[in-house]
């Protein structure tokens, strides 16, 4: 899990660029509580060994918008790595992803907070396409939340993630087939709907492939091992069901975005996705 | 090696019937030093009715860091070229392999002058070392896992077993001493020595290599059938994180994660019970998992557990039986001296 650290550098480096140093306060004070928690929890140092209460802090930490409180970034923490995996047992043991549920928990306890993302249009680019109105996509072409081909800023951490997560896919730290079938999921009913940008339609492929979330879901949240199937077969199946959840969300939601409730999803989901494709043995056969 | 000096006299085995010669295995008990310790006598004896008879030599060696075999070869490949040929005399067939993992080796091998033995290096892969994935290979024969390759001819033999044989039958030198990879060093240690006195600190070592072999304990002793005695690298395990590479590398598709899900539990189920039994134990699944977790530990716990378990049933079934078999018989008894006791009752009134 220390190569994930790595990989997350990238993307973190980027956040700090666009979205000022303010970001990396926050990620620190998820990581620390993160570190915190595991240790009141396991009554040792051991455990720490293993990196995972840094990597759901740090996920925690780059999911929050840069303004948010720093009792509320901490907050997360605290229920992730506490609620999330140690009331089930520690980790191996945790049905949820830890770092959505924490996300989740303050996603809807103080939406007010969190959902204050672009401090500069005081809405994100997802709200925006999201929200439009009757006004097609070319009108919104000018918006100043909207950058080149995703949201502004985001299109560049995303695209930093993006780096970080083809890094853990070199490595053969993460398998391709779950990342690519987050944006597959992600990509393919944005295809279907997007009707050259009328009023109705969903907005682009590649806009939705680099605003929100999107990468930081597909190589980092999707692919923890401990909430996803193991096999290649149920692997597909996840991630287009979490691509899938999100763009629904994303469309038809009163959320901005919404990985981390298609993450809770897909891992509710699981036992029904492992027991469908479920691998098959030469012995037994 | 030092080898203290035999009773038996040596042996011309190419004037020397066979019988002779599987006899004189038998006096110096050879066993089969790979790893599973079978008589090599009875072995042999086994293929000796089938219609064509393969010897096949196995010096692939495919445990991580264990070299044992491939010292061996390099330093004794003479002797186990003889080998070949005296089980090849036994059995009455000129079809002998050698296989090696390294080709520098057998164009070595093939330089001794015995051209009667095919020096076939075979690339080496994980699993290319067992039994049937190495019949497979040279011969493109098919042994299903509840067959022995010996009852269809084909004799598959260590090649530290041949050696052992071959000095056995033309010296007569019964085996005293193996090659044993220590920590990554082949020596020649005398079998018996104890484990503790070739490495003092008994706690971080495993006997054979570190992935398929076992922790070793404190009253160990070397055995004929141990390679190695290697690191245990499963002491600084981590919890498991479910990712199912152990899955993924079993080549004998098992489903390892879930097995060792249900061993941690001690809850098996009878699918699994199965599965354990399938396990050939080769140790790829060690060797795959992120965590460290020693697998075949558990999977060799969860499987002799089972087997426990299984002859515990079986006793309970048969105790059930017999109560039950003896309440019908004195059930059976009281209902025949109770109908006796009617009847001398009946016979009584009678009287009166």
């Amino acid at each position: 899990m220390v190569r994930v650290v790595v990989a997350l550098v990238p993307g973190l480096a980027v956040s700090a660029w666009l979205l000022g140093a303010r970001i990396l306060v926050v990620v620190f004070i998820c990581t620390a509580v993160a570190v915190a928690t595991e240790m009141a929890c396991t009554r040792s140092f051991k455990h720490l060994k293993d990196f995972s209460a840094v990597v759901s802090g740090l996920l925690i930490g780059l999911c929050m918008p840069p303004t948010v409180p720093f009792w509320i970034a901490g907050v997360a923490s605290l229920v992730g790595v506490g609620l999330g995996k140690h009331a089930f047992g520690g980790l191996g043991k945790n049905l949820f992803n830890p770092a959505m549920v924490g996300y989740a928990a303050v996603l809807v306890s103080f939406p007010e907070q969190l959902t204050h993302y672009d401090a500069i249009t005081g809405a994100t680019a997802l709200e925006v396409v999201s929200h439009r109105g009757a006004s097609t996509l070319s009108e919104l072409s000018g918006h100043a939340s909207l950058g080149y081909i995703g949201a502004k800023t985001h299109e560049w951490i995303n695209g930093a993630f993006l780096i970080g997560g083809c890094y853990l896919v070199a490595i053969r730290v993460v398998s391709w087939h779950m990342p690519l079938a987050v944006i597959i999921g992600i990509a393919l009913p944005t295809t279907l709907f997007y009707d050259a940008g009328s009023a109705s339609s969903w907005g682009s492929p590649l806009f939705h492939c680099f605003a929100g979330g999107t990468m930081l879901t597909a190589f980092f949240i999707a692919t923890d091992p401990v909430t996803s199937p193991s096999n290649t077969h149920q692997q597909w199946i996840y991630g287009l069901l979490i691509g899938s959840i999100t763009m629904v969300i994303r469309k038809y939601g009163s959320w901005a975005d919404g990985f981390a409730f298609a993450i809770l999803l897909a891992n509710v989901a699981l036992p029904l996705i492992a027991g469908k494709a479920r691998p098959r043995t030469i012995w037994n056969r | 090696m030092n080898v203290e000096t035999s009773e038996l006299p040596p042996m011309n085995w190419r004037t020397t019937a066979p019988q002779d010669i599987l006899e004189r295995i038998k006096e110096c008990k050879i066993v089969g030093m790979g790893g599973a310790g079978y008589p090599t006598n009875l072995k042999i004896a086994a293929a000796m009715d089938a219609k064509s008879r393969v010897v096949i030599a196995n010096g692939v060696e495919t445990d991580p860091g264990v070299t044992a075999d491939r010292t061996l070869l390099a330093h004794h490949g003479e002797d186990v070229l003889e080998g070949i040929l005296i089980v090849g005399r036994i059995l009455n067939t000129t079809s002998c392999h050698l296989a090696v993992d390294d080709s520098d080796l057998a164009s070595e091998l093939r330089k001794c002058g015995q051209h009667s033995v095919a020096v076939t290096p075979v690339k080496p892969s994980y699993q290319i070392g067992e039994e049937r994935v190495l019949i497979r290979k040279l011969t493109n024969k098919h042994i299903p896992a509840d067959a022995y390759p010996a009852q269809d001819g084909i004799v598959v033999l260590n090649v530290a077993t041949l050696y052992a044989l071959c000095k056995c039958v033309r010296d007569g030198i019964a085996p005293t001493h193996r090659m044993v990879t220590v920590l990554g060093i082949d020596e020649w240690h005398q079998i018996g020595t104890t484990v503790r006195s070739l490495i003092p600190d008994i706690r971080k070592i495993r006997l054979g290599s570190s992935a398929t072999g076992r922790v070793a304990e404190h009253s160990d002793v070397l055995e004929a059938t141990h390679n190695a005695i290697s690191q245990d690298h499963s002491l600084d395990s981590i919890a498991c994180i479910r990712c199912g590479k152990c899955t993924a590398a079993c080549p004998r598709d098992l489903p390892v994660e879930r097995m060792y899900e249900e061993s941690t539990r001690a809850a098996v189920s009878p699918a699994s019970l199965q599965n354990l039994r399938a396990c050939n134990e080769c140790g790829a699944c060690v060797v795959a998992c992120p965590s460290r977790i020693h697998l075949l530990d558990h999977i060799r716990n969860s499987r002799s557990h089972c087997e426990r378990e299984a002859v515990r049933e079986e006793n309970a079934r048969k105790a059930r039986s017999r109560h039950q078999s003896k309440q019908a018989r004195v059930r059976h008894s009281a209902e025949i001296d109770r109908a006796k006791r009617r009847s001398r009752m009946q016979q009584d009134h009678q009287w009166q």
